[in-house]
């Protein structure tokens, strides 16, 4: 039988918690990564495909991610291995790799469930 | 660049709500003992809509919510559980709820959480106290072969604008997920190189292996929202052939999206399809309706009215030079004339809607009404079709609630004293709309009790509205409980019998220059029938003239106009200036004092034109009767502000500027100005 909520309805507060720091060639992916944040994302993305020969994806804020974001995510990670560049991803939550592999793109995003 | 989504915001509540609407009338057509498969796929198809554009929009709270009654509503649509009177008022009430935190998402209002959370935590005890055996049919049902397990190859290939337009293949596979095993098979080979990727643009495919025992229907089903952004092939394998009966029986209709027609191996969709689902699949809808913002509407009736006014200035100037007007010309003014009269009748076509918007409120207000008052009602609504004017129609709603309200707690009687009384336990609510003239006229009538006359003339005696000699005919009598606080109801109950309504009912009415008329026979019911103008933006008015000015006064108000003779006015003391008029003494208003312009005849000579308005009459006085013509009304509000007494402008045949008397604010004014 169901718990009786008190108002459960507010997860945001949540969602909005920061990473608690910072990793150097670091790249942290917002609390929402959806299509309206597609475009600002590449940005980031892009700089970080510039500047650093390895980057971290930091998903630790990530609370949700839309199949456009992944596929943006899945550019990125076979571009950089293409050019022998590493991905590396800190703070996978378990339904990310859910999500990922709901889409058959866990391989894809070099991402595999442990 | 960041896709503004916000942009989509407003279709996706105007669809939301309309098909809050439909399920709406789905689940109160619903039977509780053997229910319409095809309504519960259709309040299915509602929630699951809603859900996924809540969540593309982010309306996280709204997106868990219809989760959690899509749950509900797929145990049902399995047969897993049994629609009962619990849920069936779970489920109302849960439109209620999504209705509730659609306005509020709309308004950027707060939700109001805990009863969000309320309702959906009643929605999942139901979930959670479904009973645990395995359907029937499961239990008993001869183990299937493992070849032959039903398996459904699906291609999904998007569309590029597949994301834009708010479709996530993430939610799309979870509901899959839900009919059977899934397998999946992404393909990428599309997808460009990051550098020249357009994030919003979708290059991903996939194929879909789906075993399980679920129809092509409920596939179909869960592409329903990516209708047109991608093409989407479904083949089966090892699929049953429908029994003879579910054969039959209507098949749930497919999603309208762009399907390759199937092979002559695939199992067959179904060989009658409905014209509606035709049209799905067809993706063309033969109705053939577009969605206009309002203001576009507004604005082009504007123009109209102006091309009015100025056909009416060319027609006003030929007759003028009637003698010299070749006549070519003079053909040419009128086909002008009959042309702008037809395309300003089809533009206010447009701006009419079916009565049937306000109509389908009540089926759920009369059942929850009679429930909760223990009564037992019928609800027939016909002339559902007849259109009136949509600024019309969304002031009737609230009037017709009133009398709706009124006529279950007051006339309709409980079934034991129905009973009593030798008539059916069930009581009759009519409500009808038809034209009538250049009127609509809508009907609220029962078979209840009716209204009891004595009550209603001691209650009135009681109160000094008659004195204790006057003998009132039956519309007398009715008319009284229209004044303002007058209830017979001896208990005053949450519904109604406060004596706060009626009063309202008629002034309402009377502001959109209607009148309100009731009838009833003891014992046999009461019938109220109100009569409206089809369209506000238009007025049949008297044009009047006060010293140089012309004043519009609306046809309606007017009750006669009498030629003014010596002494027929007189003074009383705290009453100012009165006109003897039919055994009655009305107050006298002097236009050209209220408006402080110099009148033409500063005597006793003029006529005087007897007006009601919000109940109250008085007589203007005014130098002289122009004639009667219908007039576009303009808004004095957005063009100038809002005046006292005045309820718009219109521009004549001559090119002059009249203004549309409002006549309760006058009658308002001249009091003030009595009584300063």
């Amino acid at each position: 039988m169901p718990k009786r909520p008190a108002a459960r309805l507010k997860p945001k507060a949540a969602r909005q918690r920061k990473p608690s720091r910072k990793v150097a060639g670091a790249l942290a992916l917002p609390a929402e990564c959806i299509l309206g944040q597609t475009a600002d994302l590449k940005k980031s993305l892009s700089k970080a495909f510039a500047r650093n020969p390895a980057v971290t994806l930091d998903l630790r804020a990530l609370a949700r991610i839309d199949a456009a974001a992944l596929q943006l995510l899945a550019a990125f990670v076979r571009d950089r291995q293409a050019r022998n560049r590493t991905v590396l991803w800190q703070g996978v939550p378990a339904w990310f790799t859910d999500a990922a592999q709901r889409l058959d793109m866990a391989a894809a995003l070099a991402i595999e469930r442990t | 660049m960041t896709l503004d989504l916000t942009q989509f915001h407003g279709v996706f509540f105007e669809e939301s709500f309309e098909a809050l609407d439909s399920m709406e009338a789905a689940l109160l057509k619903l039977d509780l003992g053997a229910p319409d498969a095809e309504l519960i796929n259709t309040v299915f198809r509602v929630a699951h809509s809603i859900k996924g554009g809540s969540a593309t929009f982010g309306f996280t709270e709204i997106a868990s919510f219809t989760h959690s009654l899509e749950t509900l509503l797929d145990e049902l649509r399995g047969a897993r559980m049994q629609v009962t009177q619990e849920i069936s008022n779970q489920l109302l009430k849960s439109v209620d709820v999504m209705r509730e935190m659609l306005r509020a998402v709309q308004a950027k209002q707060p939700l109001d959480v805990q009863r969000v959370a309320d309702v959906q935590f009643e929605i999942e005890l139901i979930i959670a106290r479904k009973p645990q055996t395995p359907p029937a049919d499961a239990a008993f049902a001869p183990a299937v072969p493992k070849a032959a397990v039903p398996r459904w190859h699906i291609s999904l290939k998007p569309f590029p604008q597949f994301f834009a337009h708010g479709n996530d293949p993430l939610r799309m596979f979870e509901e899959l997920g839900k009919l059977g095993t899934l397998e999946v098979k992404a393909d990428l080979s599309a997808l460009p190189a990051f550098a020249d990727l357009d994030p919003q643009s979708c290059h991903l495919a996939w194929t879909l292996e789906l075993s399980g025992t679920s129809d092509e229907a409920s596939i179909r089903q869960v592409f329903d929202w990516a209708e047109g952004d991608c093409a989407v092939e479904i083949r089966g394998e090892n699929i049953p052939a429908p029994t003879p009966a579910a054969a039959a029986a209507p098949q749930p209709a497919p999603a309208p999206i762009a399907t390759p027609a199937p092979a002559p191996a695939e199992p067959a969709v179904s060989a009658a399809l409905t014209q509606s689902e035709a049209q799905a699949v067809s993706g063309v809808n033969e109705a053939g309706s577009i969605r206009v913002a309002v203001e576009k509407i507004d604005e082009l009736m504007n123009t109209v009215g102006e091309l009015v006014i100025t056909q009416s200035m060319l027609t006003e100037l030929g007759r003028t030079l009637e003698e010299t007007l070749p006549e070519t010309l003079q053909l040419g003014l009128a086909e002008l004339e009959r042309n702008v009269r037809e395309l300003q009748e089809s533009v206010m076509r447009v701006r009419m809607l079916p009565i049937s918007f306000v109509f389908s409120r009540f089926p759920r207000m009369v059942r929850d009404l009679a429930q909760r008052l223990g009564k037992q009602v019928e609800l027939l609504i016909t002339g559902e079709t007849t259109e009136l004017d949509k600024t019309v129609l969304e002031k009737i709603g609230d009037p017709l609630v009133h009398l709706v309200r009124n006529s279950i707690d007051h006339g309709l009687e409980k079934p034991e004293v129905r009973r009593a009384a030798g008539k059916p336990a069930s009581g009759s609510l009519r409500l009808h709309a038809c034209h009538r003239g250049g009127n609509i006229a809508v009907e609220v009538s029962d078979d209840g009790a009716g209204l009891n006359a004595e009550r209603i003339v001691a209650k009135a005696r009681a109160r000094n509205l008659i004195g204790p000699q006057d003998t009132l005919t039956p519309e007398q009598t009715y008319d009284l409980i229209f004044a303002p606080g007058f209830s017979t109801a001896e208990q005053t109950t949450d519904v109604s019998g406060r004596g706060v309504g009626l009063d309202v009912v008629k002034r309402n009415v009377k502001e959109l220059g209607g009148s309100i008329e009731l009838s009833s026979e003891p014992g046999r019911g009461a019938r109220f029938v109100i009569t409206l103008p089809l369209t506000l933006a238009i007025v049949d008015g008297q044009s009047v003239a006060v010293g140089r000015e012309s004043y519009i006064v609306p046809l309606i108000s007017i009750i006669e106009s009498l030629q003014l003779r010596q002494g027929s006015l007189s003074r009383v003391a705290g009453r100012g200036e009165v006109f003897a008029f039919r055994g009655d003494y009305v107050p006298v208003i002097r236009l050209h004092e209220v408006f402080g312009v110099p009148s033409a005849r500063e005597g006793a000579d003029g006529i005087i034109v007897v007006v009601e308005g919000d109940g109250r009459r008085a007589g203007l006085l005014v130098d002289d009767l122009l004639g009667q013509q219908q007039v576009v009304i303009k808004s004095l509000d957005m063009n100038f502000g809002r005046v006292d007494g005045v309820s718009g402008a219109t521009i004549l045949g001559d090119g002059s500027v009249a203004l549309i008397l409002d006549l309760p604010g006058i009658i308002r004014r001249a009091n003030a100005r009595a009584n300063a």
